[in-house]
């Protein structure tokens, strides 16, 4: 049947070639349609099992809550700098906006902006919000608004503070409570300085130390000051593949504008939105270089090879209509490709070129030995094709033994590449014959328009160094196979040495801004973007939820609703100090300061300054450097005495004289004292705290949109990737807690899972099916094993020279191992088909001929995968890598193995 | 040298008996030797501080009454060169001294369940006495080797209504000389919060002394070294030493 058909096919490229161009023509145009609706997603998650229930969750939280898809801006400068940034670019993000380089209508991209603390919200409602222990810790603050009661209330207030065990400072929240605390106290310090210097403060100044003071810095503020945060909340989500890079562009169009007006600072987009969009632009772009590459290499290869320019020219055009009609029949079937299965071009482009290779060379050998067109046809198609057709399903088996795994990046990378090979060995068989047609009968009319004769001479285009190699190695087979022996024993333990890296930060693209953000994101602000999610269906159910995640050991911080939303018993817990709180401010009287309040006053400033340098020394030790650095920036270091401290300016200014010391006091009280009595009591609201009078700023961040389902986020206490015990026990105690657990460390520890256990499944089934269909194709147990026998030798090899040039497994290249059984077992397959047909000592002319089409389709395959070493993603160049070492492994044993074999059974005969 | 020769004794007859001893007999002989009567020792702490920087400290420490009153007082780095601390009443009275402002403040009770100057030890681990004998019942898990030491792992639970420090401590007691090589600390999640490993263990003046001590905060994924550099249990304390006078020396 496979006979008739090739000689059909033959017949019909050189007596009905304008058909068959026609017919070509019109597949092309309808699978160039159909490949217009494949698409690409940027998420991990997309490569788990379909119904896997982390995956399931995760794209519930896109699609649900507004927080989950961001964008995030990152501003660097000066404090006072990137917040005149964030203040301008908040308002111009909202407008409709238009794609840089792009002919569209303006669209809105982006909801809302949050980049400063609703203090609104906090100045109705600020004390319910407190622990009930930081109200009793802090509650003698609030007495007295006078600048004297103030300043003993304050320090009372520290001195207490410390020794709270709720205070400790032994985690990261309450290192940051102390920081705010710090910070207000330095921003008041501030106002009282400069109203001691110039005799006046404006209303605006003294209300934002009173706001600091009381509610803490409303700008999402870096711990050195030095960066700023702004949230983006997008009209699209992660799930909207075209809009992430459509809307990420907009939104980076007009942040450009805004940088314009603010020279002094440096900013950028990052999370998961931006990443996406930078993952998925660069990735694509990183795999057309990776083709155009490929390409350009193989053409130069080929045109080498075969001494002919229209030899390159017509394996490339019938390899690009071979991987168009791939692309159209995938679109149909596997409309989104992942990470993983986006690389499928650039492997065809590797593999699929072997098909033109074995057709090319014989149909141009049958012409050299004179045959006319129709019979060089016939014989070229018949010789090759049955080492193409075996070739080319033993390669899409394989693949195809993928899809027993039970994640998407292997499963659906399988079938992706198994249809696009199968489309490219039918294009080979259909297009390249009618091209090689087309071709000679234009020569042949050259020659005859120019009366040369028809028939072209004979050119000797084999490999003969490769034949005497495989003569050397027939006449001496034991020494070849004992050396083959001991390399592979060798590289074997080396193999068994290799390890696995699990930090897949070493798979993204390098210097890419997004990903590059998230570290200053997280070397600023010490904020992971690597966190975990818990969706829950009610605030006591989320409430709940955060209670045990806290008292995980993995786990650093817990972030949701319910630091907005205290439970009830915590509100009534609260609401008597709150009253407290009221009661003493409603009493309290601001009298005007006299002389009789300076001694004082100065002694509470320096006593201040005392309880901070005690707090700095107890934050030394503590190791909270966070805190002792803020200290240091407010009293000075221990080690140099201060000479520049908001204290030794203050006490730079006490020589002004009593008399206008204690006026300018007075001006100082009079700007704030009013402010600071009327914010407390207007704090002191004991009014129960509830879903609805929550602000939306808040409620989006924890909320999905229709209000039902709650989202807590988990932070991690190590660093999943560099630990991979961590972040297995991190995702391990989060599954304790919910079983609904999903995010970056969830996803990438069930990923690992499954597809190391797929990949091994995969590569056994492979192998079985292998030798299943060359037994079939040899109708021999023997050929069918020796064919086989050079591909485990390659396989240990690979494995064996990755670990002595210093590379692990990863994610990327672990795929390489069940990739490479598909692909290997091409070499032996040919060069047995060949040796059977050549019969006894004949690996002169079967490795001369048939091994430099191996050596051809190996460089070739090498080539296309080395060309993804071009790409940002160092997850592909990875894969690249391990494929070039296994690839190259296995034309080496094919080479030394089967001749060695051959000299062998030879003899035996 | 008469506690080497209890343990010696206690050995001999236990062994002579060919009886285990009970889990009580074996944390009674592990207070013993781990409450020496005095010491005077110098030593280092090194600690991962929050942004992940090495930080060492180097100080002096006192002890009496078996740990029930100590001093210490730090001598390197810089920043907190001469700052100090008194434990009293096994670290329920704490007090510390601040060089730089002169002044001493008293740290509140509950301050003891409080890590101790940025380490992984509270005050509490380090204020002796006889916590594990009063505030937790013991019974021997099994017997096993760790580190080629053939050791009991003993199990204590905390007795409710004593506040023990933990509500479980897992113990590995070495048998030839019940000396402790760990401590597994659990909360009341039944998780393993902190472990402590003691290592290079030299005889002292006949006491068993761990020269190295590391515990590992497993929630906070953070680890605190102490060594002793020096060490002796021949000191006497002056009368008035432990003393908020002292404390400012």
């Amino acid at each position: 049947m496979r006979e008739q058909l090739i000689k059909k096919l033959a017949d019909l490229a050189v007596n009905k070639t304008k058909l068959m161009l026609w017919i070509i023509a019109g597949v092309t145009v309808i699978t160039i349609i159909l490949s217009g609706g494949m698409s690409m997603t940027p998420k991990w998650s997309d490569m788990l099992p379909e119904g896997d229930k982390r995956t399931i969750e995760f794209d519930r939280i896109l699609e649900e809550f507004q927080s989950a898809s961001s964008i995030i801006v990152v501003a660097q400068g000066n404090e006072a700098d990137i917040k005149a940034f964030a203040n301008d670019l908040a308002p111009r993000v909202l407008d409709s906006l238009t794609i840089p380089g792009k002919d569209t209508e303006p669209a809105v991209y982006v909801r809302r902006v949050d980049y400063k603390a609703d203090l609104d919200f906090m100045k109705e409602h600020g004390f319910m919000l407190m622990k009930e222990d930081d109200l009793k810790n802090l509650k003698d603050i609030f007495q007295e608004p006078g600048l004297t009661g103030l300043l003993t209330n304050i320090n009372n207030s520290f001195e207490k503070e410390f020794i709270q065990p709720e205070e400790s400072m032994s985690t990261r929240e309450e290192e940051d409570g102390a920081l705010i605390f710090l910070n207000g106290i330095n921003s008041w310090l501030g106002a009282l300085e400069q109203t001691l210097k110039t005799g006046s403060i404006s209303t605006p100044t003294a209300e934002a130390a009173v706001d600091k003071l009381l509610l803490g810095e409303p700008y999402f503020l870096s711990y050195d000051r030095e960066a700023l945060i702004m949230n983006l909340i997008p009209t699209f989500s992660m799930m909207d593949a075209y809009l992430i890079v459509d809307g990420t562009d907009a939104v980076q169009g007009v942040l450009n504008e805004v940088l314009k007006d603010h020279p002094n600072v440096q900013a950028g987009l990052s999370g998961a939105i931006a990443v996406g969009r930078d993952e998925m632009y660069y990735s694509s772009q990183g795999l057309e270089i990776s083709m155009l590459l490929s390409m350009f290499a193989i053409g130069a290869l080929l045109f080498m090879a075969f001494k002919m320019a229209s030899a390159p020219v017509m394996a490339l055009a019938n390899l690009i209509i071979g991987i168009i009609w791939a692309a159209g029949i995938v679109a149909v079937v596997v409309p989104v490709l992942n990470i993983m299965t986006a690389m499928f071009m650039v492997i065809l482009i590797g593999l699929g070129i072997d098909f033109s290779i074995h057709v090319i060379s014989t149909f141009t050998e049958m012409r050299a030995k004179g045959l006319p067109l129709e019979e060089a046809t016939l014989a070229g198609l018949e010789k090759s094709g049955k080492g193409v057709s075996t070739g080319a399903i033993t390669t899409s088996v394989a693949f195809l033994a993928l899809m027993i795994g039970d994640s998407r990046a292997m499963s659906e990378l399988g079938l992706v590449t198994a249809i696009g090979l199968l489309a490219v060995m039918v294009s080979s068989f259909v297009v390249l014959p009618v091209f090689m047609v087309v071709r000679e009968r234009r020569k042949e009319k050259r020659r005859a328009k120019k009366g040369l004769p028809l028939k072209t001479e004979a050119r000797d285009l084999a490999f003969g160094s490769l034949g005497q190699a495989g003569q050397l190695i027939q006449r001496n087979p034991w020494v070849s196979l004992g050396a083959v022996v001991i390399v592979t024993v060798l590289l074997a333990f080396s193999a068994r040495e290799i390890t696995f890296n699990h930090n897949m930060m070493d798979l993204e693209a390098e210097g890419l801004p997004s990903i590059m953000l998230q570290d200053t994101v997280q070397d600023k602000f010490d904020l992971s973007m690597d966190f975990a999610y818990l969706v829950s269906e009610s605030v006591d159910e989320s409430r709940e939820l955060r209670k045990q995640a806290k008292e995980l050991p993995s786990v650093a911080s817990v972030d949701d609703i319910s630091t907005y939303l205290p439970s009830a018993e915590e509100q009534n817990k609260r609401a008597p100090h709150i009253k407290e709180i009221h009661a003493l401010m409603e009493q309290a009287s601001i009298t005007p300061i006299g002389a009789k309040d300076l001694e004082l006053i100065l002694l509470e400033i320096e006593r201040l300054e005392m309880n901070v340098m005690e707090f700095q020394s107890m934050a030394f030790l503590g190791g909270q450097d966070k805190v002792y650095n803020r200290c240091t920036e407010i009293v000075g270091s221990a080690e140099e005495p201060p000479d520049n401290t908001i204290f030794t300016q203050l006490y730079g200014l006490y020589d002004q004289g009593p008399s206008v010391l204690t006026s300018k006091l007075g001006v100082f009280q009079d700007s704030y004292a009013d402010y600071f009595t009327s914010s407390v009591l207007k704090m002191a609201n004991t009014s129960p705290l509830s879903l609805e009078i929550l602000p939306e700023s808040i409620v989006d961040r924890y909320a999905s949109k229709d209000r039902s389902l709650f989202l807590t986020t988990v932070l991690p206490s190590g660093n999943i990737w560099q630990d991979k015990a961590f972040m297995e026990q991190f995702s391990i105690e989060l599954e304790e807690v919910s079983d609904r657990s999903t995010g970056m460390p969830v996803i990438m520890r069930a990923l690992f899972d499954i597809i190391g256990r797929d990949g091994r499944n995969a590569a056994m089934l492979t192998l079985v099916l292998i030798y299943l269909i060359l037994l079939f194709d040899f109708r021999s147990f023997k050929y069918a094993l020796i064919a086989m026998l050079p591909l485990a030798a390659g396989a240990v090899w690979m494995i064996g020279l990755m670990q002595v040039f210093g590379f692990q497994l990863d994610m990327m290249n672990v795929m390489a191992l069940p990739l490479i059984l598909g692909i290997g077992i091409d070499d032996g397959v040919h060069v047995v088909h060949r040796w059977r047909l050549e019969g006894p000592r004949s690996a002169f002319i079967v490795l001369s001929s048939t091994g430099k089409a191996v050596f051809l389709t190996s460089l070739t395959t090498i080539l296309a995968f080395g060309s993804m070493m071009f790409s940002p993603f160092r997850g592909y160049a990875s894969l690249s890598w391990a494929l070039i070492f296994g690839v190259g492994a296995c034309f080496l044993t094919t080479m030394i193995i089967l001749p060695a074999f051959m000299g062998l059974i030879d003899k035996r005969k | 040298m008469k506690v080497k020769l209890f343990i010696m004794v206690i050995a001999s007859i236990s062994l002579l008996s060919g009886q285990t001893p009970t889990a009580e007999q074996i944390v009674d002989r592990v207070t013993t030797i781990m409450s020496p009567e005095s010491s005077y020792s110098k030593g280092s702490q090194t600690i991962i501080t929050s942004s992940g920087k090495e930080r060492v400290f180097q100080f002096e420490s006192w002890a009496a009454e078996k740990g029930k009153s100590s001093l210490t007082r730090y001598s390197k780095p810089a920043a907190i060169r001469g700052q100090a601390f008194l434990m009293l009443n096994n670290a329920d009275d704490i007090w510390s001294y601040f060089p730089r402002t002169k002044r001493v403040r008293k740290l509140a009770s509950h301050a003891k369940k409080q890590k101790m100057q940025g380490s992984d030890f509270t005050y509490e681990d380090m204020g002796g006495g006889d916590v594990f004998q009063k505030k937790f019942v013991s019974s021997i898990l099994l017997e096993e080797t760790r580190n080629e030491e053939l050791v009991w792992k003993i199990e204590m639970i905390g007795i409710p209504d004593q506040e023990p420090p933990y509500p479980k401590i897992i113990m590995w007691v070495r048998q030839s000389d019940y000396y402790p090589l760990a401590l597994d600390y659990y909360n009341d999640k039944d998780f393993n919060t902190k472990s402590l490993v003691m290592s290079d263990i030299q005889i002292i003046e006949d006491y068993p002394t761990a020269m190295t001590m590391v515990m590992t905060d497993n929630k906070e994924r953070s680890s605190t070294t102490m060594r002793t550099l020096e060490i002796t249990y021949a000191w006497q304390p002056p009368k008035g030493f432990f003393s908020e006078r002292n404390l400012k020396k």
